[in-house]
């Protein structure tokens, strides 16, 4: 199971893992791709949704999304 | 009926004891408990804290046997009341342990593990404890010299944990660093050192109790978010981490765990290692009462055979934030403990 699923994250940014006490910082595009990744999005869908919302195109939000999925991968919030 | 209870462990220093945590969450109880402090020292903080002690006392220390420690035991009975006795030290649980049914034939009550308990979870026997509970344990080796610390570098490989048998444990990166933390450990508390192996993870922390029957109590898991140069904790965070609960919960039933208890883990995904477990409350024990779940008082309730309240489950999310306090008294106060070995009021 993905642990990304229990990561308790306010409005603000500020995200809470419970399994492990660890505490992270987000901005408003993290706190997007994980609210995506928590329902289950896949990465192209992800970035889709961020070129809607930000000014960005496919190919650079694509990038920044897979960039930090490795980013969460280290956490291992995802697998 | 007013309860008295001892409780030992009461220093407050940058390595402080559990008693006057302890003392505190039973100052927190609806019950009526008068809190006694049992002290080695004349400058351990609890013997000045009338806020947390109605009296304080000086006692022989355990090296010295047994009758120097009842002795004083019944003269704090006789004289103020003796009900309970929370002993919060490692050094001197062996004798409580001991003499515990003889303590309760003179109705002073303890809730503690049996010898046999007590002794599986020794360091010397953790791994084989940890291999009962399907738990992991890091490679450790017992050295007495140079040549044998040098054999265990060579199979556990650096980095490594050099650790006393007690209390203290330093990484060391190098042999010359591990050669350091050995005559320095050993100087101060003797042999086997302990040679650990460095297992990657999260360090996880598990306060809980057993009734002796193989039933959790209470239970309360903690992250260190930050700790002093000891390694004590000095800002933590509670967790819900399904697995270290679940290994916390099977050690109390495998072993039918008496008394209170603390698990040091590192907890990578669902591998649980198991590096120690305390057969004592935390000097963190404060962290669970503050969030309500209130072992100590529990404590005296099945001490006393009482039938115990089960905790509630536990919220993560809460910080635990230790500070540091002065405590400003007379010349007397210290006089009078360095006279008559106590202290009585404010």
């Amino acid at each position: 199971m993905q642990k990304i699923k229990d990561l308790a994250m306010n409005d603000t940014g500020f995200a809470f893992d419970p399994t492990t006490g660890a505490s992270f910082t987000l901005n408003e595009v993290a706190m997007e791709i994980i609210n995506s990744l928590k329902e289950q999005d896949d990465l192209q869908l992800i970035s889709l949704k961020l070129t809607e919302k930000f000014e960005v195109d496919f190919e650079q939000a694509y990038q920044d999304v897979q960039e930090f999925a490795e980013q969460l991968k280290t956490y291992k919030l995802i697998s | 009926m007013t309860i008295h209870v001892a409780i030992s462990g009461i220093n407050a220093s940058d390595n402080p004891g559990p008693g006057v945590p302890v003392a505190r969450s039973l100052l927190d109880s609806k019950a009526d408990i008068k809190t006694i402090g049992l002290s080695y020292d004349l400058h351990d903080a609890g013997n000045y804290l009338s806020s947390m002690f109605d009296a304080s006392f000086i006692l022989p220390y355990p090296s010295g046997g047994w009758d120097g420690i009842i002795a004083k035991l019944r003269h704090i009975k006789q004289t103020i009341g003796l009900d309970v006795i929370i002993p919060c030290l490692d050094a001197e649980l062996p004798l409580y342990i001991k003499y515990q049914e003889a303590l309760a034939k003179e109705d002073i009550y303890t809730f503690l593990p049996t010898a046999g308990q007590f002794k599986d979870r020794t360091k010397e026997n953790l791994a084989q404890l940890a291999e009962n509970l399907d738990l992991h344990h890091p490679k450790t080796q017992g050295v007495i010299n140079i040549e044998q610390l040098q054999q265990a570098l060579d199979e556990i490989k650096l980095p490594v944990y050099v650790k006393g048998n007690y209390y203290e444990a330093y990484p060391a990166y190098t042999k010359y660093e591990a050669i350091g933390h050995f005559t320095k450990i050993a100087n101060k508390w003797g042999y086997p050192v302990l040679v650990q192996e460095v297992v990657s993870g999260e360090e996880l922390n598990v306060v809980g109790m057993g009734d002796g029957k193989g039933n959790t109590v209470g239970l309360v898991a903690i992250k260190k978010l930050t700790t002093t140069s000891l390694g004590k904790i000095w800002n933590g965070v509670t967790i819900q981490n399904p697995a270290l609960l679940a290994a916390a919960k099977q050690f109390v039933k495998l072993s039918n765990w008496r008394g209170p208890f603390e698990l040091e883990c590192i907890v990578e995904d669902e591998r649980v290692t198991l590096i120690e477990i305390n057969p004592r409350f935390p000097a963190w024990v404060y962290f669970a009462t503050g969030i309500g779940i209130n072992l100590p008082e529990q404590l005296i309730e099945l001490a006393m055979g009482r039938p115990y309240t089960q905790a509630p489950d536990f919220a993560a999310g809460k910080l635990f934030i230790r500070h540091t306090s002065e405590q400003i008294c007379d010349i007397t106060d210290l006089s009078q403990l360095a006279c008559s070995g106590e202290r009585h009021g404010s």
